[in-house]
């Protein structure tokens, strides 16, 4: 009788030892190939968020070397300025093209304008904040400070940190550079309530506290404008005065806000912000930026911040860790138990092995039938355990993903300040509108038994049930025939 | 039944042992076998007795191949038997029946006679008195006589020119064990085959053809 049919006939006919080991496998299986699911879908999820988060770094005046800085008298009042080479599109466009690795980027100032009809006849509503600082808004009750907005002049929308991260999505026309003149991009609710359409014009000009200040006429700041592309808020987001809000927020190019406010153009930009191809560069490229010759001793911050993908990533990794260690131990102690029963289950057979062996079968033809029995079982076993632990990790997977992200503090790109309610605010400036971010959608992944983790789990799986087989017959092969024929007496 | 040992057998030797010395390895200096002769010829039934603990099991194991001896040689069909003859001589020239636990459990009567031959199962079962009907249950249902014929009728299966007996009848009642002794001379008188058993019971060791008896290392003939 050929050991193969042997082993066929131990199965069946023991069926309550087969159960057992069938268990025991599809535990063991099953708790493996659901840690390594889930490993699986946490490093998706952390490269998601890397992608979605990482890879900025921005470029901006050192404040905290006064050296660079120099104070000069506007109007009735005096402000100080950086005395340092301005950031300019130039400047974007030499560390773009200087260093390798730097996708973009989009130098930005902004100031509050107030949004008019063409000819200044009308004010243009705005879009009803949601809930801005009330005290703030009665401070300015009788003025049309009210009715300012955030204007950002931009070098070039599509690299700025609200567009590149994802905040805004721009929805109709074009983005706007610096070549794009008097174009903006609003919102589309703006917009709507309006009813200005790409290609429409209206007009902007400063609030008349601030023209006092300067000492100029109201009407010398209006300067024309035309809708070259509308946006959409992807996140809620709030601001201190109700009518600083993104849906109220204006993007255009620096010469249009330099119109308004004579000298920006000449100061230049605020702040650059670039983004970068592969999150893990940073480290190299800062410091090759640093070293440029548009930049080096001329009193400019490189910085790159990483915290808000570190927030993110932590528990994910913290998570990437424990199911790993849970896949690890769940092989190791699989093996281990499975040595134990095995080898019990050798010990007490070892007087049927004493039998087959006197009737002259070989050792071989005697550990060939465990081999068989334990592969056959575990191949059973292994395939049970795929859909199960499909189903688990799926159910298990989305509920870890779930309270991971749900500990997740995301903030923006440059210089973001993440704050403990999960809201942040996008660029540097502490005016500008803060968003509430949906840490979900970076870890909003299909949980799935990939064919690898089936194809490693059998391999594996076959590899130690067979060692595990090979080591537990060792006292077989230990043994002569006569010391196991002793157990027969 | 008619006893002449000197006309029963072809004479031809199943099994020699030749100036056999054995000791175990834990043991060396007691000589549980101490320079034996003896030829086991065909046709023919053994009966090895002696007190117990003298090396009656450990002399049936030489015979079988499951172990060699210190000095001296195991010669089967007239040819010396070498290490690697062993298992070959185990699978070949011989065939064991021990006291009790022969079968594989969860094998039927009937697949445990395959474990040693290609030849049908049913007959031989037949031969030693288990019918069909029991040849195909589990052998955990059958009575521990009827095991030990199973365990005949699997040793009568094979090829083996000998056959190599460990106390057949002791667990046995008196009726079993007669029954079954019936079986042992029947294989030796009618198939030929020359069978050893060693045992500590009279009734079996009179049913044999001859009687050896182990004493302090040495065989001696008794009948
Ligand atoms: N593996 C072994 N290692 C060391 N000594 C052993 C071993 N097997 C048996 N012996 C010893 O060898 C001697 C002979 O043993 P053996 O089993 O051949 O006796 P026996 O005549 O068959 O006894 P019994 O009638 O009780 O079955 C005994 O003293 C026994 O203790
Ligand atoms: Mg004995």
């Amino acid at each position: 009788m050929p050991f193969p049919r042997r082993a066929l006939l131990y199965l069946a006919r023991k069926r309550g030892k087969t159960l057992t080991l069938l268990a025991l496998l599809f535990v063991v299986a099953a708790l493996a190939l659901t840690s390594w699911s889930i490993r699986g879908a946490a490093q998706t999820a952390q490269l998601n968020v890397r992608q979605a988060l990482g890879g900025t770094f921005t470029v901006e005046p050192d404040s905290s070397n006064m050296s660079n800085w120099g104070s000069s008298s506007v109007g009735s009042g005096s402000q100080i300025t950086f005395q340092g080479d301005p950031l300019t599109a130039d400047f974007v466009r030499e560390v773009v093209e200087g260093v390798d690795g730097v996708r973009g980027g989009s130098g930005s100032v902004s100031n509050v304008l107030i949004p008019e009809t063409t000819d200044g006849s009308a004010a243009l509503e705005l879009v009803e904040g949601a809930d801005g600082d009330s005290s703030l808004a009665a401070a300015y009750a009788g003025d049309d400070f009210g009715r300012t907005v955030q204007f950002y002049a931009v070098s070039d929308s599509a690299f700025d940190s609200y567009f590149a991260n994802g905040y805004l999505r721009l929805v109709d026309g074009e983005p706007v550079t610096e070549d794009s003149g008097d174009g903006v991009l609003v919102s589309r609710e703006f917009a709507e309530k309006n009813g200005l359409a790409v290609g429409d014009e209206f007009s902007v000009r400063r609030a008349t506290v601030h023209a006092q200040m300067a000492g100029i006429d109201v009407e010398d700041t209006r300067t024309r404008v035309r809708v070259a592309g509308v946006f959409e808020p992807t996140a809620k987001s709030q601001a201190d005065l109700a009518s600083w809000s993104m849906d109220n927020a204006i993007f255009g190019t620096i010469s249009t806000l330099d119109h308004a406010r004579e000298g920006t153009a000449e100061q230049g930009y605020d702040r650059v912000t670039f983004q970068v191809d592969d999150p893990a560069e940073l480290g190299r490229i800062t410091g090759e930026v640093e070293g440029l010759d548009a930049l080096a001793g001329k009193g400019y911050l490189v910085s790159a911040d990483t915290s808000d993908v570190d927030a993110v990533s932590a528990p994910l990794e913290n998570m990437d860790r424990l199911v790993t260690a849970l896949a690890a131990a769940s092989v190791a102690v699989g093996a281990v138990v499975l040595y134990l029963v095995l080898s019990g289950r050798v010990r007490d057979r070892l007087h049927e092995s004493g039998v087959l062996l006197s009737l002259g079968l070989s050792r071989a033809s005697v550990v060939g039938q465990y081999l068989c029995e334990v592969l056959l079982v575990a191949a059973v076993a292994f395939a049970l355990a795929v859909p199960a632990s499909s189903l688990a990790a799926r159910t298990m997977g989305d509920a870890l993903l779930g309270s991971a992200s749900e500990s997740v503090q995301t903030g923006g790109g440059d210089g973001g300040v993440s704050t403990a309610d999960g809201v942040s605010t996008v660029s540097g400036d502490p005016f500008a509108p803060t968003f509430e971010v949906d840490g979900a959608s970076f870890t909003d992944i299909e949980v799935e038994v990939g064919p690898t983790s089936v194809a490693a789990l059998f391999g594996v799986g076959i590899g130690v049930s067979a060692a595990a087989v090979l080591l537990a017959s060792l006292p077989l092969r230990r043994m002569g025939p006569r010391e196991i024929l002793s157990t027969l007496s | 039944m008619e006893k002449n040992p000197e006309a029963r057998g072809s004479g031809a030797p199943a099994l020699e042992l030749r100036d056999v010395t054995y000791a175990y390895a834990s043991r060396p200096r007691l000589k549980i076998l101490n320079g034996v002769s003896a030829s086991f010829e065909e046709g023919v039934m053994y009966a090895v007795v002696g007190p117990s603990g003298c090396g009656k099991s450990t002399l049936l194991s030489l015979l079988g191949g499951l172990d060699v001896p210190v000095s001296g040689e195991v010669a089967a069909a007239g040819a010396p038997l070498g290490r690697g003859d062993l298992a070959r001589h185990r699978r070949e020239n011989v065939a064991f029946v021990f006291q009790g636990y022969n079968l594989v459990d969860y094998l039927t009567p009937a697949e445990n006679v395959a474990l040693a031959t290609r030849l049908p199962a049913l007959p031989l079962l037949e031969k030693v008195g288990i019918s069909a009907e029991d040849a195909r249950r589990s052998v955990l249902a059958l009575s521990g006589g009827q095991q030990q014929r199973v365990a005949i009728a699997r040793a009568l299966g094979s090829d083996a020119r000998a056959l190599l007996c460990d106390e057949p009848t002791g667990s046995l009642d008196e009726d079993t064990a007669d029954e079954i002794a019936d079986l042992l001379v029947r294989a030796a008188h009618e198939e030929g085959r020359c069978v050893v058993a060693v045992t500590h019971s009279r009734d079996l060791a009179r049913r044999a053809d001859r009687v050896l008896r182990l004493k302090r290392g040495r065989l001696v003939r008794e009948r």
